[in-house]
Protein backbone atom coordinates (compact mmCIF):
# COMPACT_ATOMS: atom_id res chain seq x y z
CA UNK A 1 0.00 0.00 0.00
CA UNK A 2 2.14 2.96 -1.42
CA UNK A 3 -0.11 6.06 -0.08
CA UNK A 4 -0.75 4.61 3.20
CA UNK A 5 -1.38 7.69 5.66
CA UNK A 6 -0.92 4.65 8.58
CA UNK A 7 0.57 1.90 9.80
CA UNK A 8 0.72 -1.10 12.13
CA UNK A 9 2.80 -3.84 12.65
CA UNK A 10 2.85 -6.43 15.24
CA UNK A 11 4.91 -9.30 15.71
CA UNK A 12 3.90 -12.31 18.01
CA UNK A 13 4.55 -16.04 19.40
CA UNK A 14 2.01 -18.12 17.77
CA UNK A 15 -0.18 -19.12 21.09
CA UNK A 16 -3.38 -19.09 21.46
CA UNK A 17 -4.15 -16.14 23.88
CA UNK A 18 -2.35 -13.82 21.67
CA UNK A 19 -5.72 -13.93 18.96
CA UNK A 20 -7.94 -11.91 21.52
CA UNK A 21 -5.51 -9.25 21.48
CA UNK A 22 -4.46 -9.61 17.94
CA UNK A 23 -8.17 -9.07 16.43
CA UNK A 24 -8.56 -6.39 18.97
CA UNK A 25 -5.73 -4.32 18.23
CA UNK A 26 -6.46 -4.49 14.28
CA UNK A 27 -10.39 -3.31 14.70
CA UNK A 28 -9.12 -0.29 16.96
CA UNK A 29 -6.93 0.78 14.38
CA UNK A 30 -9.75 -0.06 11.58
CA UNK A 31 -11.46 2.58 13.52
CA UNK A 32 -9.81 5.57 12.36
CA UNK A 33 -11.62 4.75 9.06
CA UNK A 34 -15.64 5.29 9.65
CA UNK A 35 -16.58 1.56 9.54
CA UNK A 36 -19.87 0.83 11.40
CA UNK A 37 -19.58 -1.68 14.84
CA UNK A 38 -21.37 -4.71 12.77
CA UNK A 39 -17.69 -4.06 10.43
CA UNK A 40 -15.46 -3.87 13.59
CA UNK A 41 -17.05 -7.25 14.41
CA UNK A 42 -16.62 -8.55 10.62
CA UNK A 43 -12.82 -7.40 10.68
CA UNK A 44 -12.19 -8.99 14.60
CA UNK A 45 -13.54 -12.12 12.84
CA UNK A 46 -11.53 -12.15 9.86
CA UNK A 47 -8.50 -11.50 11.54
CA UNK A 48 -9.20 -14.57 14.47
CA UNK A 49 -9.90 -16.66 11.51
CA UNK A 50 -6.72 -15.63 10.11
CA UNK A 51 -4.52 -16.24 13.24
CA UNK A 52 -5.77 -19.29 14.75
CA UNK A 53 -5.14 -20.65 10.75
CA UNK A 54 -1.61 -19.70 11.83
CA UNK A 55 -1.60 -20.93 15.34
CA UNK A 56 -3.37 -24.38 14.52
CA UNK A 57 -2.18 -25.71 10.71
CA UNK A 58 0.66 -23.62 10.49
CA UNK A 59 2.80 -24.20 13.25
CA UNK A 60 0.26 -27.07 14.54
CA UNK A 61 1.14 -26.17 17.86
CA UNK A 62 4.74 -25.38 17.53
CA UNK A 63 5.81 -21.68 18.39
CA UNK A 64 6.60 -19.31 15.67
CA UNK A 65 6.36 -15.82 14.95
CA UNK A 66 3.60 -14.39 13.85
CA UNK A 67 3.46 -10.86 12.11
CA UNK A 68 0.51 -8.29 11.28
CA UNK A 69 0.94 -5.27 8.84
CA UNK A 70 -1.88 -3.59 8.97
CA UNK A 71 -2.44 0.00 6.57
CA UNK A 72 -5.05 2.37 5.85
CA UNK A 73 -5.16 4.96 2.94
CA UNK A 74 -7.63 6.05 0.52
CA UNK A 75 -10.39 5.35 2.78
CA UNK A 76 -9.28 1.10 3.06
CA UNK A 77 -8.09 -1.12 5.20
CA UNK A 78 -5.49 -3.57 4.35
CA UNK A 79 -4.31 -6.23 6.73
CA UNK A 80 -1.55 -8.59 6.32
CA UNK A 81 -1.44 -11.97 8.57
CA UNK A 82 1.73 -14.30 7.63
CA UNK A 83 3.37 -16.95 9.31
CA UNK A 84 6.21 -19.43 8.22
CA UNK A 85 4.70 -22.44 8.99
CA UNK A 86 3.87 -25.24 6.79
CA UNK A 87 2.15 -23.41 4.27
CA UNK A 88 -0.87 -24.57 2.42
CA UNK A 89 -0.83 -27.88 -0.43
CA UNK A 90 -3.29 -26.87 -1.94
CA UNK A 91 -4.84 -23.36 -1.95
CA UNK A 92 -7.89 -23.72 -3.93
CA UNK A 93 -9.05 -27.06 -1.66
CA UNK A 94 -8.47 -24.92 1.75
CA UNK A 95 -11.28 -22.11 0.36
CA UNK A 96 -14.07 -25.11 -0.36
CA UNK A 97 -16.23 -25.13 2.74
CA UNK A 98 -16.34 -28.24 4.60
CA UNK A 99 -12.71 -29.14 3.60
CA UNK A 100 -10.30 -29.22 6.89
CA UNK A 101 -6.93 -30.86 7.31
CA UNK A 102 -7.41 -30.76 11.08
CA UNK A 103 -8.09 -34.05 13.09
CA UNK A 104 -11.07 -33.40 15.05
CA UNK A 105 -13.82 -30.76 15.63
CA UNK A 106 -12.91 -28.28 12.64
CA UNK A 107 -15.42 -27.22 10.17
CA UNK A 108 -13.46 -25.63 7.54
CA UNK A 109 -15.13 -22.60 7.66
CA UNK A 110 -12.44 -19.66 9.19
CA UNK A 111 -11.41 -18.89 5.31
CA UNK A 112 -15.09 -18.90 4.63
CA UNK A 113 -15.84 -16.40 6.97
CA UNK A 114 -12.65 -13.74 5.78
CA UNK A 115 -14.22 -14.13 2.39
CA UNK A 116 -17.75 -13.31 3.39
CA UNK A 117 -16.44 -10.57 5.64
CA UNK A 118 -13.54 -8.98 3.92
CA UNK A 119 -13.51 -7.29 0.93
CA UNK A 120 -10.83 -8.78 -0.94
CA UNK A 121 -8.47 -11.96 0.27
CA UNK A 122 -5.38 -12.62 -1.52
CA UNK A 123 -3.80 -15.70 0.15
CA UNK A 124 0.02 -16.69 -1.05
CA UNK A 125 1.62 -19.76 0.22
CA UNK A 126 4.54 -22.17 -0.29
CA UNK A 127 4.68 -25.42 1.21
CA UNK A 128 7.14 -25.92 3.69
CA UNK A 129 7.96 -21.95 3.75
CA UNK A 130 4.32 -20.39 5.14
CA UNK A 131 1.37 -18.42 4.47
CA UNK A 132 0.33 -15.13 3.54
CA UNK A 133 -3.35 -13.22 3.77
CA UNK A 134 -3.85 -10.01 2.45
CA UNK A 135 -7.64 -8.93 3.16
CA UNK A 136 -9.12 -5.59 2.10
CA UNK A 137 -12.13 -3.87 3.35
CA UNK A 138 -13.91 -0.09 2.98
CA UNK A 139 -16.70 1.03 4.88
CA UNK A 140 -19.57 0.70 3.15
CA UNK A 141 -21.60 3.93 3.39
CA UNK A 142 -24.40 2.91 1.10
CA UNK A 143 -25.54 0.38 4.21
CA UNK A 144 -28.81 1.39 5.81
CA UNK A 145 -28.42 1.61 9.92
CA UNK A 146 -31.65 0.08 11.95
CA UNK B 1 -14.62 -16.89 29.38
CA UNK B 2 -16.77 -17.21 32.64
CA UNK B 3 -18.49 -20.81 32.79
CA UNK B 4 -21.51 -21.23 34.72
CA UNK B 5 -23.32 -24.40 35.20
CA UNK B 6 -26.50 -25.67 36.05
CA UNK B 7 -28.91 -29.20 35.95
CA UNK B 8 -32.19 -29.36 35.17
CA UNK B 9 -33.56 -32.70 35.16
CA UNK B 10 -31.72 -34.34 31.99
CA UNK B 11 -30.57 -30.85 30.67
CA UNK B 12 -27.26 -29.63 31.08
CA UNK B 13 -27.44 -25.38 31.09
CA UNK B 14 -24.06 -23.99 30.29
CA UNK B 15 -23.92 -20.23 30.63
CA UNK B 16 -21.11 -18.76 28.88
CA UNK B 17 -19.54 -15.12 29.62
CA UNK B 18 -16.77 -13.41 27.10
CA UNK B 19 -15.29 -14.69 23.98
CA UNK B 20 -15.34 -17.83 22.54
CA UNK B 21 -12.52 -18.27 20.43
CA UNK B 22 -8.68 -20.77 20.48
CA UNK B 23 -7.82 -19.63 23.47
CA UNK B 24 -10.65 -20.10 25.27
CA UNK B 25 -13.40 -22.97 23.43
CA UNK B 26 -10.95 -25.86 24.91
CA UNK B 27 -11.58 -25.13 28.99
CA UNK B 28 -15.17 -25.16 27.63
CA UNK B 29 -15.00 -28.38 25.93
CA UNK B 30 -13.31 -30.16 28.58
CA UNK B 31 -15.56 -29.09 31.42
CA UNK B 32 -18.87 -29.80 29.63
CA UNK B 33 -17.14 -33.27 28.16
CA UNK B 34 -16.44 -33.97 32.29
CA UNK B 35 -20.12 -33.17 33.33
CA UNK B 36 -21.04 -35.65 30.36
CA UNK B 37 -18.60 -38.08 31.12
CA UNK B 38 -19.69 -38.21 34.64
CA UNK B 39 -23.21 -38.49 34.30
CA UNK B 40 -24.94 -40.61 31.62
CA UNK B 41 -28.70 -39.22 32.05
CA UNK B 42 -27.75 -35.59 30.98
CA UNK B 43 -29.11 -36.06 27.87
CA UNK B 44 -29.77 -32.37 26.48
CA UNK B 45 -28.28 -29.39 26.43
CA UNK B 46 -28.94 -25.72 26.57
CA UNK B 47 -26.46 -22.86 25.70
CA UNK B 48 -26.45 -19.64 27.52
CA UNK B 49 -25.25 -17.41 25.21
CA UNK B 50 -26.61 -14.32 25.82
CA UNK B 51 -22.95 -12.82 27.31
CA UNK B 52 -20.90 -14.20 24.33
CA UNK B 53 -19.15 -10.80 22.65
CA UNK B 54 -17.45 -12.88 20.37
CA UNK B 55 -17.44 -16.39 17.80
CA UNK B 56 -15.09 -18.04 15.24
CA UNK B 57 -14.99 -21.09 13.96
CA UNK B 58 -12.90 -22.54 17.03
CA UNK B 59 -16.20 -21.89 18.75
CA UNK B 60 -18.16 -22.82 16.14
CA UNK B 61 -16.65 -25.89 16.21
CA UNK B 62 -16.44 -26.48 19.87
CA UNK B 63 -20.40 -26.27 20.22
CA UNK B 64 -20.75 -28.80 16.97
CA UNK B 65 -18.66 -31.05 18.70
CA UNK B 66 -20.77 -31.39 21.82
CA UNK B 67 -23.88 -31.33 19.38
CA UNK B 68 -22.22 -34.69 18.02
CA UNK B 69 -22.15 -36.28 21.59
CA UNK B 70 -25.47 -34.72 22.29
CA UNK B 71 -26.68 -36.25 19.67
CA UNK B 72 -25.50 -39.49 20.71
CA UNK B 73 -27.10 -39.65 23.57
CA UNK B 74 -30.19 -39.02 21.54
CA UNK B 75 -30.89 -35.55 23.57
CA UNK B 76 -31.11 -32.32 21.60
CA UNK B 77 -29.22 -28.79 21.88
CA UNK B 78 -30.50 -25.77 22.09
CA UNK B 79 -29.17 -21.92 21.77
CA UNK B 80 -30.53 -19.28 24.20
CA UNK B 81 -30.67 -15.55 23.50
CA UNK B 82 -27.00 -15.49 21.13
CA UNK B 83 -26.34 -11.66 20.56
CA UNK B 84 -27.06 -10.60 16.93
CA UNK B 85 -23.44 -11.37 15.42
CA UNK B 86 -23.36 -14.55 17.20
CA UNK B 87 -26.51 -15.32 16.27
CA UNK B 88 -25.34 -14.87 12.61
CA UNK B 89 -22.30 -16.68 12.75
CA UNK B 90 -23.90 -19.38 14.77
CA UNK B 91 -26.34 -19.39 10.86
CA UNK B 92 -23.64 -19.23 8.72
CA UNK B 93 -21.99 -22.32 10.52
CA UNK B 94 -25.87 -23.96 9.57
CA UNK B 95 -26.01 -24.37 13.16
CA UNK B 96 -30.01 -23.57 13.03
CA UNK B 97 -30.72 -26.47 10.87
CA UNK B 98 -29.26 -28.70 13.87
CA UNK B 99 -30.02 -26.92 16.97
CA UNK B 100 -33.15 -24.56 18.02
CA UNK B 101 -32.74 -21.21 19.18
CA UNK B 102 -34.60 -19.82 22.16
CA UNK B 103 -35.26 -16.83 23.90
CA UNK B 104 -35.29 -17.99 27.93
CA UNK B 105 -34.97 -21.17 29.57
CA UNK B 106 -38.70 -21.85 29.65
CA UNK B 107 -38.72 -21.54 26.10
CA UNK B 108 -35.76 -23.93 26.05
CA UNK B 109 -36.81 -26.55 28.47
CA UNK B 110 -40.03 -26.33 26.88
CA UNK B 111 -38.35 -27.43 23.31
CA UNK B 112 -36.89 -30.29 25.25
CA UNK B 113 -40.05 -31.43 25.60
CA UNK B 114 -40.70 -31.35 29.22
CA UNK B 115 -37.75 -34.38 29.30
CA UNK B 116 -36.62 -32.65 32.92
CA UNK B 117 -37.77 -35.50 35.26
CA UNK B 118 -39.80 -33.23 36.91
CA UNK B 119 -37.18 -32.48 39.61
CA UNK B 120 -35.52 -28.75 39.48
CA UNK B 121 -31.99 -28.51 40.87
N1 LIG C 1 -1.83 -20.47 7.90
C1 LIG C 1 -2.05 -21.71 7.43
N2 LIG C 1 -1.03 -22.61 7.34
C2 LIG C 1 -1.23 -23.86 6.87
N3 LIG C 1 -2.43 -24.33 6.44
C3 LIG C 1 -3.48 -23.48 6.49
C4 LIG C 1 -3.36 -22.15 6.98
N4 LIG C 1 -4.58 -21.55 6.90
C5 LIG C 1 -5.41 -22.47 6.39
N5 LIG C 1 -4.76 -23.64 6.13
C6 LIG C 1 -5.35 -24.86 5.53
O1 LIG C 1 -6.61 -24.53 4.97
C7 LIG C 1 -7.64 -25.36 5.54
C8 LIG C 1 -8.93 -24.59 5.60
O2 LIG C 1 -8.85 -23.51 6.55
P1 LIG C 1 -10.17 -22.98 7.25
O3 LIG C 1 -9.81 -21.94 8.22
O4 LIG C 1 -11.16 -22.63 6.20
O5 LIG C 1 -10.74 -24.28 7.99
P2 LIG C 1 -10.16 -24.98 9.32
O6 LIG C 1 -9.20 -24.09 10.00
O7 LIG C 1 -9.68 -26.34 8.95
O8 LIG C 1 -11.48 -25.13 10.19
P3 LIG C 1 -12.18 -23.94 11.03
O9 LIG C 1 -11.59 -22.66 10.53
O10 LIG C 1 -13.64 -24.04 10.73
O11 LIG C 1 -11.84 -24.19 12.45
C9 LIG C 1 -7.08 -25.81 6.87
O12 LIG C 1 -7.66 -27.02 7.32
C10 LIG C 1 -5.60 -25.96 6.54
O13 LIG C 1 -5.34 -27.20 5.90
MG1 LIG D 1 -9.58 -22.09 10.40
Amino acid sequence: MGSSINQLTMEFPSKAVNIGFARTAVAMFAAQLDFTLDELDEIKIAVSEAVSNSVIHGYKGTEGMITIICAVGEGALEVQIKDEGVGIDDIEKAFEPAFTTAPKERMGLGLVFVKEYMDELIIDSVSGRGTSLIMKKSPCHNKVEV
Amino acid sequence: MDINLKRVGRALIVALEGELDLATAPRVKDTVDQVLARDAKLHHLVWDLAKVEFIDSSGLGMLLGRYNKISARAGSVVLMRPAVLVRRMLVMAGMGRIMQFVDSEEQALAKIGGDTDGQLH
